[in-house]
């Protein structure tokens, strides 16, 4: 059966892929860069401070770390260390602030407590949603604008390619002009990456939306009651608004209410806590972790600090409908199954999502060859040479920044910060100076390959377990550094490769006519 | 141990229904070298062979992983195993050739270290 459009309906479809596709274009390649190198989230937070390459302390009770963060505010998370790793730690918005949020090491063994040092993978991660504390919430919704219209190119490009979906599945001819290559690489990607980028562009609009949906629910679907509201759909959003916990009353200990927990569910494997109205009379624990049997998604049981009363459970078998949507959204989304290997090749795929991105601006300029001479497709060029290579060079400078800043030196955060926004600044502004945009790629990927190089080496200054650290080893630091070892190959060998071809630029090789 | 095993022994299988699938597609570019699968009843074998693997690999898979998370890892593996071997099908053909065999040969050694596993 052939699934062909008519000519209207194809050039309408036409016309939307390519429009969404190129104004959405460079702002989620940035998104896809930063989200693939979160999938690496824990390793690389682990890499970053000494703190997690050492082993667990063994903690007398849950409680009694808390008792070194005292006095605590009103709510707060409390995390147990991962995977038998570092101390465990709190983190809390600054009072009067509604995104300043600040984390601190509870150090048992010394009895202190220690400020979040480094926060490289943080920030990354942060950023892959368009998340920084000085844009507050507002950027995090215009991702998921953003990432809606993203959705709208996959979805038209899947519906004109539907009819040729088969026969140009496996096909990537090498051989013939650069439109040819690029068109083939983005129908390959494209195609063979669908189902994952479909499932992250809806996911991810659902998770960066999900708070300004709810607010916005709240009147003419719930009548203007928010407690109401968050009762039913609270499970969409991290943070309820503020609601009165009542009068000051002491709270069972922790180790109390977990044993309350798991006795409600005892399949649950508690790895961090919400505190809520903490040390109020109507003051709330969460207790939150994996559930042995469950597919993805953490379970969460909600106690009553003060008597351990069960208010709510959200485990697969006993969780409401919206918690099951949350769950799943959130765990197809932060991949919370299959383990290494699957973030391994969801990194492959979220490498071919940003070469989809880059090939369909790419085809787009080839298309529109005869008019290159027109401003806005040379800033287009340019701007997809300086935001691609510019995006991997601010990455490997944040990384270096992050290691040789002193660990405790307290405006190491904002350096941090600066460094990459420069970065990135910086290579997108060289490459609008550059005529040529293949010298803007062999560069940019020359100095993102160069900084990489360095990152391991600089890492000796805090570490002794990395590669070339003379300390006893840690196997999680030594395949980090490895990596950024394997990505500097990667980058420094491809500027090589370019280096070696014709320096024209993209615009004037690409030969009209040439694809089908 | 056998949880990597498991992990090794399905991954092969993908990889293997991946390129047997890109072999019996006959596209420009790797078509020539693939001249074994040409005959249509050959074709239907490396298509029959390609499914009957991927389903091993996700009742491998839903050893380790509970629910649809197997099914998900599955069409994951496929995705990746697709864009590489279609991609590196042109690049460097006789890399992904080299690589089916060595799937090939690992299976039956991964399969008996599975059994022979407590």
């Amino acid at each position: 059966m052939k699934l062909k459009l008519s000519l209207h309906a194809f050039k309408r479809f036409w016309d939307a892929h390519a429009w969404s596709g190129v104004v959405t274009s460079l702002l989620v390649y940035v998104m896809f860069v930063l989200g693939a190198i979160t999938l690496f989230y824990r390793p690389l937070a682990t890499w970053e401070e000494p703190l997690l390459q050492r082993p667990s302390p063994a903690l007398p009770s849950l409680q009694a770390p808390l008792q070194l963060a005292e006095p605590l505010p009103e709510e707060f998370y409390y995390y147990l260390p991962k995977d038998r790793r570092g101390p465990p730690k709190i983190g809390y918005l600054l009072p009067d602030s509604e995104t300043q949020w600040r984390m601190w090491w509870l150090d048992v063994e010394n009895a202190r407590v220690l400020p979040q040092r480094e926060h490289a993978a943080a920030f990354v991660y942060d950023l892959h949603y368009l998340w920084h504390e000085a844009t507050g919430f507002w950027l995090q919704y215009c991702a998921g604008v953003l990432v809606f219209g993203f959705l709208l190119a996959i979805v038209t490009g899947l519906l004109i390619h539907l009819k040729d979906l088969g026969s140009q599945l496996w096909r990537f001819r090498q051989t013939g002009s650069q439109r040819v290559l690029f068109s083939d690489l983005h129908k390959v990607t494209g195609v063979f990456g669908l189902p994952f980028q479909l499932v992250y562009a809806l996911t991810g609009t659902m998770m960066a939306l999900a708070p300004v949906m709810f607010s916005i629910s709240v009147s003419p679907v719930f009548g203007g009651d928010e407690l109401r509201a968050v009762d039913t759909a609270g499970a969409l959003v991290e943070d309820p608004p503020p609601r009165d916990y009542g009068p000051e009353r002491e709270p069972l200990s922790l180790d109390q209410l977990v044993a309350l927990a798991l006795r409600v569910e005892p399949r649950l494997q508690p790895e961090s806590f919400v505190f809520r109205g903490y040390k109020h009379e109507h003051g709330t624990v969460d207790v939150r972790g994996p559930v042995e049997g469950q597919p993805f998604g953490d379970g969460l049981i909600r106690l009553r600090a003060t008597d351990g009363t069960v208010e709510r459970v959200d485990t697969a078998d006993r969780e409401s409908s919206v918690a099951k949507l949350a769950r799943w959204i959130h765990g197809l989304h932060t991949v919370e199954y299959g383990g290494l290997t699957l973030r391994f090749l969801m990194f492959v795929l979220a490498a071919a999502g940003c070469i989809t991105i880059l090939t369909g601006n790419a085809v787009w300029l080839a298309r529109r060859a005869a008019h290159s001479g027109k401003l806005g497709n040379i800033l287009l060029a340019r701007l997809t040479a300086g935001v691609g290579g510019g995006t991997l060079v601010a990455v490997a400078a944040l990384l270096l920044t992050s290691r040789l800043a002193p660990l405790d030196w307290e405006p190491r955060r904002e350096l941090e910060e600066l460094v990459m926004a420069g970065a990135f600044l910086g290579s997108a502004l060289c490459a609008l100076l550059i005529k040529s945009t293949l010298t803007s790629w062999r560069c940019l990927l020359g100095l993102a390959g160069a900084l990489l190089l360095a990152v391991p080496i600089a890492a000796c200054r805090y570490s002794a377990a990395g590669l070339f650290g003379a300390g006893p080893a840690d196997p999680l630091v030594q395949s980090v550094e490895l990596a950024f070892l394997c990505a500097a190959a990667a980058f420094l060998g491809m500027s090589v490769a370019l280096a070696r071809r014709d320096s024209a630029p993209l615009l004037s090789q690409a030969q009209p006519g040439a694809a089908e | 141990m056998t949880e990597h095993v498991t992990q090794l022994l399905a991954l092969s299988l993908l990889y293997l229904a991946t390129v047997a699938s890109y072999a019996s597609a006959g596209v420009r570019g790797g078509g020539a070298r693939l001249a074994w699968f040409h005959p249509k009843r050959r074709r239907v074998i490396a298509r029959c062979a390609a499914l009957v693997a991927t389903i091993g690999a996700a009742a491998l898979w839903h050893t380790i992983e509970p629910g649809p998370a197997a099914v998900f890892v599955v069409i994951v593996t496929l995705m990746a195993a697709g864009t590489s071997v279609t991609v590196l099908g042109s690049i460097a053909p006789r890399a992904v050739w080299a690589s089916a065999l060595a799937a090939m040969l690992l299976i039956p050694v991964l399969a008996f270290t599975l059994g022979a596993l407590p």
